[in-house]
């Protein structure tokens, strides 16, 4: 516990100072419930890096390689601007909860179809037309099963928006030794595998990668 | 598995030291252990940007709980767990099973893993044929378990299987599928104990009820001739039989085949390994155990490592529990301090008996725990305070003797020399008590310990530099400091307790030339007392590392 409230009180005390935008998420979200359009569009449009970046550590790592993502965010976001009404929490922490969920849900059916198509040599486009009908009909899964507990949605924070932006506009490979070491909890023998580097080429790599993201971070 | 850094590899500037730091905190986090994580804040306040992006990072990250139970992925899949929709595929990368894909074993459908312990993994669970919820245990990695293991596993569930009772769990089924061992139980949800506790200590008349109800469940395992080696379970119903705890965030758990349980849950008999004295009252013991952790939000011994948590266990004695939560009422507290005897004799005889008592304190009856007799006081207080009890027994028998001496021979023995000795013996006894109150707080324990070696050392310089000639015999006193500091059983305390003698020693040497007039005597004494120091460190290290052995081996 100690420890959040470390971290947490250094979040307290550089938030003032390392939010960009003058609205907050959580008043973004009541404007876009109430009907504003440019509101809404803000709130995705900042919530999108998340989105991609959750998606990639989901899938990337039950795959265990890299999947090209966009689909599965495009439509997370998708279902999530279709079922903005439905949404009942107020928090951020609730909102980035709501949207993971949807990610998850979606995240099945995509490792499905892309498993699928990648089989049977579907075309990519028919794949987007199933993916879409055949999440809409199928019913939820069971919340509770393998989904964050109530603690770990409280720990959501609106500081992982920015780290995700940020994490989207590292280099390529910055990006990847991040996603295969911290998103992906893997040791480092195997990112040094995946990344066909040395072990010591691809700690280095890191140590660049987390300067460089709390460079961009304190701006 | 650590990553550890390979620092000859990396440039070796801050950044290199900066890896390592930041390295090891992921890896502390990965582990979820937040003790860890704390000291890291603490030491690396600079870190603390860098920290924070990689709390932000691994927040981010798909948590961990609904990532596929990787035992079984890694050492069964193939054969034994198809993800669901399709069959299995030799060789096919396809076959990494998705968290989220109810994973199918024979009838059920594994939702998530609830628990594991040393050797078992408890997984929630869909019986498709019944469309009910259910827990379902297996063996982690069947194929590793010997015949012994396999038995017990089955003994346990068969034991289980045969009862009935509203607050036990029910085992459904009991098989095997492709070579995995499991038993199907009655799912519970709810919170366990830690879950519980993590709140601090509940209300004193809820632990109450809650252990009397799961006194009478233990009392009605006994009559089946079980004695229930594991007893921290969480909801008021017992879900474990042994093996692994269901609901259990504790990681010293079921370390080896002869000690089964949490150390800290265990009772003395069970914790020095006398299996033939194990009876059902060393579960009273454990049940204390839980009634303590309810009052107090913390189990009578924890420490470090389990094995200080071991001699706490076998030689130490618990805070009262009002000392740490005042609303404990004092009957409560006779009730579970009685069950937490280090003598079975002296404990409740059956667990319905405690289930008895504490029902006659929730009708606002008189207790049958009775408050202990003087001696009993005594002995309990020996236990609590050994290093107190050690020197004071130690000053009083030199103050005994030398008041012995003074009757005596009264008239060869100066009243004033009499009167030094005995003073600066008293005094030493005075300051001893001083540095007990400071062992008891947290932040002055280290200088406490430290601080009592060297006052120790200072005195018995005092009193030999006082008494009377030939010193000789006397000086024994520093070898025994010496091999006392092992006692703490910390290294470092050894090496400044023999430091600190040595020392003290060469002072004598020169305050009292007249009494070393052979020096190479007194340097062979001197040097006498560094080796003894030596062993003593040398012993108090190999059962650190002994113990430090004992509590990362993981079982299979």
């Amino acid at each position: 516990m100690s420890r959040l409230q470390g971290v947490s009180h250094w979040l307290a005390h550089n938030d003032c100072t390392s939010m960009t935008g003058d609205v907050s998420l959580s008043e973004l979200l009541n404007q876009a419930r109430d009907g504003d359009d440019a509101a809404r569009d803000l709130l995705f449009e900042k919530c999108r890096a998340y989105v991609n970046v959750v998606a990639r550590a989901r899938v990337e790592s039950w795959m265990r390689a890299k999947v090209d993502a966009s689909d599965l965010v495009q439509q997370t976001l998708l279902e999530a601007h279709r079922g903005l009404s439905n949404f009942q929490g107020t928090t951020e922490a609730e909102w980035l909860a709501w949207l993971r969920r949807i990610l998850d849900h979606n995240a099945v059916d995509f490792i499905r179809q892309y498993r699928g198509t990648k089989k049977r040599e579907i075309r990519k486009e028919v794949r987007l037309n199933n993916a879409a009908s055949d999440v809409s009909q199928r019913r939820d899964l069971d919340p509770s099963a393998g989904m964050e507990s109530p603690s770990e949605l409280v720990m959501r924070r609106e500081r992982d928006i920015e780290v995700a932006e940020v994490v989207s506009q590292l280099t390529d490979d910055h990006q990847e030794v991040i996603m295969l070491r911290n998103l992906q909890r893997l040791p480092f023998d195997e990112v040094a595998r995946r990344m066909g580097r040395t072990r010591p080429a691809v700690q280095m790599l890191w140590m660049r990668a987390l300067r460089k993201l709390e460079t961009i971070l304190q701006q | 598995m650590s990553d550890g850094p390979e620092s000859p590899a990396l440039p070796p500037d801050d950044d290199s030291l900066a890896f390592d730091h930041l390295d090891r905190y992921v890896e502390s986090m990965h582990r979820l252990d937040e003790g860890q994580q704390a000291e890291f804040l603490q030491d690396h306040p600079e870190l603390l940007p860098l920290l924070a992006c990689l709390d932000s990072l691994d927040s981010i990250a798909p948590v961990p709980a609904t990532l596929p139970p990787v035992d079984l992925i890694d050492t069964n899949a193939r054969t034994v767990i198809n993800q669901s929709g399709a069959p299995a595929e030799a060789g096919g990368d396809t076959f990494v099973t998705s968290p989220v894909h109810p994973t199918e074993f024979g009838k059920y459908e594994l939702q998530g893993e609830l628990g594991r312990g040393g050797m078992g993994v408890v997984y929630k669970a869909r019986q498709t044929d019944l469309d009910r919820i259910v827990a379902l245990k297996m063996i982690l990695s069947s194929q590793f378990a010997s015949e012994e293991e396999v038995r017990r596993f089955y003994d346990e569930a068969r034991a289980a299987g045969s009862l009935q009772h509203p607050n036990i769990i029910a085992i459904h089924e009991v098989g095997e599928i492709h070579g995995q061992h499991y038993f199907a139980m009655d799912y519970v949800d709810g919170r366990n104990l830690a879950e519980i506790l993590r709140d601090g200590p509940i209300e004193v008349e809820r632990a109450a009820e809650f252990m009397q109800i799961i006194a009478r469940a233990v009392d009605f395992l006994h009559e089946h001739k079980i004695v229930h080696r594991d007893d921290e379970s969480g909801t008021p119903h017992l879900t474990d039989f042994g093996l692994a705890k269901l609901f259990d965030s504790d990681s010293h758990q079921t370390r080896s085949g002869t000690i089964i349980g949490t150390p800290s849950y265990m009772s003395p008999e069970q914790a020095a390994g006398r299996i033939s004295e194990i009876s059902p009252r060393s579960d009273v013991y454990s049940l204390g155990t839980v009634l303590y952790e309810l009052l107090t939000g913390r189990p009578p011994f924890r420490e470090d490592n389990p094995l200080d948590t071991l001699v706490q266990v076998l030689e130490g004695e618990a805070t009262l529990p009002m000392r740490i939560n005042r609303r404990v009422p004092r009957e409560l507290e006779l009730i579970c301090m009685r069950c937490l005897e280090k003598e079975p004799n002296d404990r409740y005889q059956t667990a319905a008996d405690l289930a008895d008592d504490l029902d006659r304190f929730l009708k606002r009856e008189p207790v049958a725990a009775r408050p202990s007799g003087w001696i009993h006081k005594l002995r309990r207080w020996t236990r609590r305070e050994p290093a107190l009890v050690s020197r004071w027994g130690g000053l009083a028998v030199a103050m005994g003797v030398t008041q012995l001496n003074y009757s005596i021979r009264g008239i060869d023995v100066h009243f004033e020399y009499f009167v030094r000795i005995m003073s600066v013996l008293g005094v030493w006894a005075i300051v001893c008590f001083v540095f007990q109150r400071m062992l008891h707080r947290e932040t002055a324990r280290n200088f406490g310990q430290f601080g009592w070696a060297a006052a120790d050392s200072v005195f018995l310089t005092t009193v030999l530099c006082l008494a009377d000639g030939p010193l000789g015999p006397l000086l024994v006193g520093y070898a025994l400091l010496v091999a006392s500091s092992g006692m703490f059983c910390r290294v470092r305390l050894v090496w400044f307790t023999t430091f600190v003698n040595v020392l003290s020693f060469v002072a004598l040497v020169k305050l009292r030339p007249d009494e070393f007039s052979l020096i190479h005597y007194a340097a062979i004494f001197a040097l006498v007392l560094t080796v003894v120091g030596f062993i003593v460190a040398h012993q108090v290290y190999r059962v650190r590392v002994l113990s430090r052995f004992y509590d990362r081996r993981s079982l299979p």
